[in-house]
């Protein structure tokens, strides 16, 4: 196997990431010295960086300058977004019922009604009877649409209702 | 999965997974006094990977804060399903990258109107003295030279080398915090060891 492939399997097993497997494949490694070295350095590595002198603010301070802060922005956290995953389906699909009924009602309320489509229009009246003239009306009593027919000669010769 | 050669010192540390869950969903209810307590339990750890991170007190307190502030901010998408510590790492971690990605934008700009920052302090490495006033020496000369390692290093990979060594986690954990794979994270330290180690050569 090659050294930078030992090296990288050593620095895993370090970490307690390699797999068993590997570990197997590992055993008898060649490059013994620089394995041997890398180990040495790595764990100095390790040392000096854990061994740092920190200067650490007391938690105290620390809170209380948060704290400031979080006051100064605002005192309170800004309002929760609403994400779509937080709607309430139950509510919104009553909603969207509610919203589809008052449709239907609404295009119900304008639409003729039954009577009113019922009534027949009298857009033209024509009498073979020379001279005579016809008057087309609407009833108001009964609704019926009423046409009268006028001759010169003898009055009101006929009358239909519609 | 085989054991650790060294197991850093932070893992399994802290305060019990139900005593910080209570307060994390106190705080959620806007409980001020939950949240300090959180602050109270995690600022050490928390301050401690920055500092690593930025090798700097004022930025590092100021970073600390904002993490913070945004932990507050953001206690609402916290939805348990990490530890409550990978989550603020995730916050902590991503507002250092941000500064540094800031820094270097402004460095880049200003280059030749500001002088540079006053070097900073080489961080000390506390080793018990054997009284060999020449270990003194030798100890300041494999600090420096381990200062200039990590300063070769890329923020991404200092970070997973700081989270794996200090804190303990393990690749899925800092995945987590610095979203990305495992495979990554796993490359990211050994380069990093590599480099450090590269660097050093000589030292002891």
């Amino acid at each position: 196997m090659k050294l930078e492939k030992q090296l990288e399997q050593l620095s895993r097993k370090r970490d307690g990431e390699l797999r068993p497997h590997e570990a197997e494949l590992g055993q008898g490694a060649e490059h013994a010295a620089e394995l041997a070295e890398a180990e040495r350095a790595w764990t100095e590595v390790g040392e000096l960086l854990r061994n740092q002198a920190i200067p650490v603010p007391p938690a105290e301070v620390v809170w209380n300058n948060v704290r400031r802060e979080l006051r100064q922005i605002s005192g309170r956290r800004p309002e929760r977004k609403v994400s779509v995953f937080d709607w309430n389906w139950g509510w919104l699909a009553a909603s969207a019922i509610v919203l589809i009924l008052l449709g239907f009602v609404g295009v119900r309320l304008m639409l003729p009604t039954t009577a009113d489509a019922a009534i027949p229009r009298v857009e033209w009246v024509e009498a073979e009877l020379p001279g005579s003239s016809a008057m087309v009306y609407e009833d108001e009593a009964s609704g019926a649409v009423v046409i009268w027919l006028m001759t010169p000669e003898e009055g009101t010769v006929g009358e239909a209702g519609i | 999965m085989n054991n650790p050669a060294s197991e850093p010192s932070n893992k399994n540390e802290g305060p019990s997974p139900e005593v910080v869950a209570e307060l994390v969903a106190r705080a959620r209810q806007s409980d001020e006094d939950a949240f300090g307590e959180l602050v109270k339990l995690f600022h050490g750890r928390v301050y401690g990977v920055i500092y690593r991170m930025v090798s700097d007190v004022e930025d590092a307190r100021e970073l600390e804060q904002q993490t913070w502030v945004k932990a507050w901010q953001r206690l609402d998408s916290y939805k348990g399903d990490a530890q409550f510590f990978t989550w603020l790492y995730r916050i902590a971690v991503n507002s250092v990258l941000d500064h540094g990605r800031r820094s270097a934008r402004r460095k880049e700009v200003s280059l030749d109107e500001e002088p540079d920052r006053e070097p900073r302090p080489a961080v000390e490495w506390q080793r018990p003295d054997d009284g060999r006033p020449d270990r003194g020496l030798e100890r300041q000369e494999v600090q420096e030279a381990f200062e200039r390692a990590l300063d070769q290093l890329s923020p991404e990979h200092r970070t997973a080398l700081i989270l794996r060594e200090v804190e303990g986690m393990s690749y899925r954990e800092i995945g987590q915090v610095m979203k990305c794979r495992a495979g990554t994270v796993m490359s990211r330290i050994f380069y990093a060891r590599r480099l450090v180690q590269e660097q050093m050569k000589g030292m002891r």
